[in-house]
């Protein structure tokens, strides 16, 4: 596993490619709406998502629940099928590659509590008819040194952070050229997160692994990654560089989420909340799927969903989803 | 011993006391279910080797005492109408309990568990498919079904065959009450499947590219070996029962008789009137110990994994 | 009309309990649990702690800090093995730890809990509107009809649109059964209200307005707060004062400006350090090396020393004293001593530290 020469993040194909992607989930109907006619319509979890991931970046998705991020971190590890829309790595389309990997959530469920880590690893390997040797390189990759002190060990007995590192280990043996990180550190206390994004950055430098960073934590997003998308409910919103988007942002949304964000520092304002509401459960409001909750919605915004524009801050790549951006006062 | 290597003894310990041994070592510490498996490691010793306890079973023509003899130190339970000792009755009788409830529990999970795990994990189409013949069995009701079927197939297959030292009719029995009984225990595996399914770790498995074949033998069947414990056990109380029944309306083996059979005779002898309680009694306490015992055992391990599910996190 | 039932609510302290007394007052708690193999494991071990009506106090640690177990001995809701082993809760000066204290009317209807919002904490078959009329009939007596009208108000106080009152908890989003758990609560208009992780399942910006609620709640209607998180930003945000709890202990606490802007404890400052800050502009975080203890085994000395950059010898054998310093700031940690007992200047331990996004 050499690293990648840093020339080739300049390339122009990215190594991931997300092109308009669409996931509706079918609703079950009840009786109550058999009987009232009411269409069998779904529920959107994705709408038109579009993404790139260049060799060895590090780029975050922002969002909140209902955001559909957990829905395209499955769609691109090829776990369900989009409806409509294109995922490629490197060129080719889904299941023609397996060099996704992915860390999930909780490293409490994603390890089976009855196999060691050794075999955890070791399926992956199985299943795609690699050789057994790559448990330990990747046990050690992870930084579970040595390898023969945690080969035979079960997750009952290993910390959160340990257990975590193990799940990155078992996305390692498969040679990835790109891992996605499911809310990778939430779950694990913040004085243990530090081993776990210090290990991020390490495969990203030494072995140029690119990471799909999914997160709502924007303070996370912000300091980790190199480029932002900002999911709700399914549609994105705003992208760019982390920041544009996290300390300049466009979208209205992304400034309410900057707003309600608390701080340790001693200058830093108190949070308030520029949003009404919650994200709605059911339908999706038509046109502009944040309206309800916008401050600075008008009659325009109910008619078409907006499409994504070159932000008024002109920030090369800082794209914003609001026909009324140009118009927002400046953020204190 | 340096740190290291005492973790490493207690985990290897551990890890062999895990899952389903962890369960039985917690069921030794209920007072409940040490009753229970008393009584049924009684059971099985009576069905496995009957002679060590109380010698080779008495028939018409071996049968030395007076008939109906109420119970005393000579004849613990008491005797029968032939003059047989009804402890030796009892004891012997417990083989046929043991192999039908056995031989009927391993074909219920056998076929249950397959189905409930296929119909669990595959879903859709085969998931509706496998259940809507899980609930046509379902509604066949066990003891008429057995009720038909037995004597048809023993016209058919004759009583004087011996599969593995079993007589057919109660293979017939066993074939019976297993293959109604599947449907409920398929439906428990499917449900406990279903929600095995969207744990993460199957679906990271899948996500590597684990075939469907694999991940069930190794994630989901692991995790429910402890639901078909429990279910088997209940359905080998269930079997045990309907054996007795059809044998005390005499569709047993009258050569190897049985709780039910001796029940039946009691009966025919006109037992209750003769005032001969012992008759009744001693089959009548042996089928009821048996399956009260089977259901606690049951029970404790359904509470024990409840617990285990809760306190999980 | 003010709607919330308490604020003409005339306290009526329960036998033992006396007006000029601290609102709450927590000495020397200590809380222990027997495991399976006859050991005992504590998990708070002697803590001190107060609240004033209208103070805000975080009580801030990760997890197996003790934070929560602190809450269970103040609530009566500790799992059948633990105990309290030492140490008082006093409420108005009645101890709520002593053996036959009137709790049941005290708890709950003086000092109401908030805990971390899911389905199961709210009865799931039961309307909403109905759990928190059956709160006011139960513990304040009122009548149906009357409770129901009270409930009705309340709900609206807290922000649940009207025609959400009849729905059950399932039907609310979370930010929404966070308000009805509020308001029951609320219901007894108690006097001190401790939220238990109140927000950390929610969305930032749902969070941001159940904090503001909370903050309001607690000005109309002079409650003290006790706020238990692991997330210091929140605290920093809502909170006057602040304790750092670490394995059962408090290692420093004080004002939140004084705490936040000077930590000087080890902890403290690697906690503070742990997390970057959008908002801040920092993405230098501090690494803290090492496990959270396994509270069983503990080694003798301070708590934190294996895992601290400036353990020494004593560190290691000895436990740091507890040191109360002026402007209430206090710290358990061998580096300081009482000096001229004002607060000491800070040292700052030198932690490894981590660049994120470094190019």
């Amino acid at each position: 596993m050499s690293a990648q020469p840093r020339a080739n993040m300049a390339t122009s194909v990215p190594l991931l490619r997300v092109r308009g992607v669409s996931v509706t989930y079918a609703a079950q109907r009840s009786i109550a709406d058999l009987l009232a006619r009411r269409s069998a319509s779904g529920i959107v979890a994705l709408d038109s998502v579009d993404l790139d991931v260049n060799v060895g970046e590090i780029v975050a998705v922002v969002g909140e629940s209902g955001s559909g991020k957990t829905t395209l971190a499955r769609v691109i590890a090829g776990l369900i099928d989009a409806d409509e829309g294109v995922v490629e790595v490197e060129g080719e389309g889904p299941n023609d590659w397996r060099s996704v990997g992915m860390v999930f959530q909780d490293p409490y469920e994603t390890l089976d509590p009855k196999r060691t880590l050794g075999e955890f690893v070791a399926e992956g390997l199985e299943a795609q008819g690699l050789p057994m040797d790559r448990v330990d390189t990747s046990l050690e990759a992870a930084e579970l040194r040595p390898a023969s002190a945690f080969r035979d060990r079960v997750p009952e007995e290993l910390s959160g952070g340990q257990r975590q590192r193990a799940v990155i280990a078992g996305a390692l043996a498969l040679n990835p050229k790109l891992v996605i990180a499911d809310e990778p550190v939430s779950m694990l206390d913040v004085s243990m997160r530090a081993q776990i994004l210090a290990l991020i950055e390490q495969l990203r430098r030494d072995q140029g692994i690119a990471w799909l960073f999914i997160t709502h934590d924007l303070s996370l997003a912000w300091a980790i990654s190199d480029r932002v998308v900002v999911l709700y409910l399914g549609a994105v919103v705003e992208k760019g560089t982390a920041e544009q988007v996290l300390r300049n942002p466009a979208h209205p949304y992304t400034r309410a989420l900057l707003a309600a964000l608390p701080s340790t520092d001693p200058g830093a304002a108190g949070t308030h909340s520029l949003a009404a509401g919650e994200i709605p459960q059911g339908d999706t409001p038509s046109g502009c799927r944040f309206r309800n909750r916008c401050a600075h919605a008008i009659e325009a915004c109910a008619l078409t969903r907006p499409p994504l524009e070159v932000s008024p801050g002109g920030g090369a790549g800082h794209r914003v989803a609001c026909i009324r951006a140009a118009e927002l006062p400046p953020l204190s | 011993m340096s740190a290291s290597a005492s973790v490493n003894l207690s985990t290897r310990i551990r890890r062999r006391v895990s899952g389903g041994n962890r369960i039985m070592l917690l069921l030794l510490h209920r007072w409940d279910a040490r009753i229970a498996l008393m009584i049924l490691s009684l059971l099985t010793l009576s069905g496995v080797a009957p002679e060590i306890l109380v010698g080779p079973l008495q028939t018409a023509t071996t049968a030395t005492a007076a008939a109906l003899l109420p119970p005393s130190g000579a004849h613990l339970f008491g005797t029968d109408d032939l003059g047989r000792d009804l402890l030796n009755l009892t004891v012997h009788g417990a083989r046929i309990s043991l192999v039908v409830g056995a031989l009927s529990a391993a074909i219920t999970l056998v076929i249950g568990g397959g189905i409930g795990m296929i119909a669990g994990y595959r879903g859709g189409r085969t998931d509706a498919l496998l259940m809507r013949v899980a609930d046509t069995f379902l509604i066949l009701p066990t003891f008429v079904l057995a009720l038909i079927l037995a004597p048809i197939l023993r016209e058919l297959i004759g009583d004087q065959t011996e599969i593995f030292g079993i007589r057919t009719t109660l293979l017939t029995i066993v074939a019976v009450i297993g293959f109604t009984s599947w449907s409920s225990t398929a439906r428990i595996v499917r449900s406990q499947t279903l929600s095995l399914r969207e744990r993460t770790f199957v679906e990271r498995a899948r996500l590597v590219g684990l075939s469907p074949m694999r991940i069930i033998a190794r994630h989901i069947f692991p995790n429910i070996r402890t639901v078909l414990v429990a279910n088997g056990i209940v359905v080998i109380a269930g079997s045990i029962l309907t054996e007795s029944t059809l044998s005390f309306i005499g569709l047993g083996d009258p050569f190897q008789p049985s709780w039910g059979t001796i029940l039946g005779n009691a009966q025919s002898a006109a037992a209750p009137s003769l005032g001969a309680w012992w008759f009744i009694t001693a089959p009548g306490c042996a089928i009821l110990l048996t399956v009260a015992a089977c259901t606690m055992v049951g029970n404790a391990i359904d509470e024990l994994l409840d617990r285990d599910v809760r306190v999980r996190r | 009309m003010s709607s919330n039932v308490g604020a003409d609510h005339v306290r009526e302290l329960p036998p033992g309990a006396d007006a000029a007394s601290p609102l709450l007052e927590i000495s020397g708690l200590r809380v222990s649990f027997a495991l399976s193999d006859r050991r005992r494991l504590t998990a708070v071990d002697g803590i001190n702690l107060s609240v004033a009506p209208g103070e805000a106090v975080g009580l801030a640690g990760e997890s197996g800090s003790g934070k929560s177990t602190a809450v269970g001995a103040i609530m009566g809701l500790l799992a059948p093995n633990g105990r309290i082993d030492a140490g008082s809760i006093r409420y108005r000066g009645l101890d709520l730890a002593a053996k036959g204290a009137p709790l049941r009317r005290t708890r709950w209807r003086e000092i109401a809990v908030v805990f971390q919002g899911s389905l199961v904490a709210l009865n799931p078959v039961i309307k909403v509107r109905d759990q928190v009329a059956e709160a006011i009939e139960l513990r304040l007596g009122e009548p149906a009809e009357v409770a129901h009208e009270k409930a009705k108000h309340l709900l609206h106080d807290v922000g649940i649109p009207e025609k959400r009152l009849n729905a059950y908890p399932h039907q609310l989003s979370g930010g929404q059964r966070q308000r009805a758990m509020l308001a029951v609560a609320l219901s007894c208009s108690p006097a001190v209200l401790i939220g238990d992780e109140p927000t950390t399942a929610l969305d930032v910006i749902v969070q941001a307005q159940i904090l503001e609620l909370l903050d309001r709640m607690r000005q109309e209607y002079g409650l003290g707060l006790i706020l238990i998180t692991h997330d210091l930003a929140v605290i920093a945000d809502m909170c006057d004062r602040v304790a750092i709890m670490y394995a059962g202990r408090i290692v420093e606490s004080g004002s939140v400006k004084e705490v936040f802007s000077t930590p000087r404890h080890p902890y403290t400052q690697a906690l503070l350090g742990a997390a970057p800050d959008a908002r801040a502009g920092r993405r230098i975080i501090k690494v803290l090396e090492g496990q959270p203890p396994d509270l069983s085994a503990l080694p003798p000395g301070c708590h934190f020393a294996p895992r601290c950059p400036l353990a020494d010898a004593r560190c290691r054998e000895e436990d740091p004293p507890t040191i109360e310093y002026t402007d209430r700031v206090v710290l358990a940690c061998h580096r300081y001593s009482l000096g001229d007992g004002k607060p000491p200047t800070p040292i700052y331990a030198a932690y490894p530290t981590l660049e994120l996004g470094k190019r």
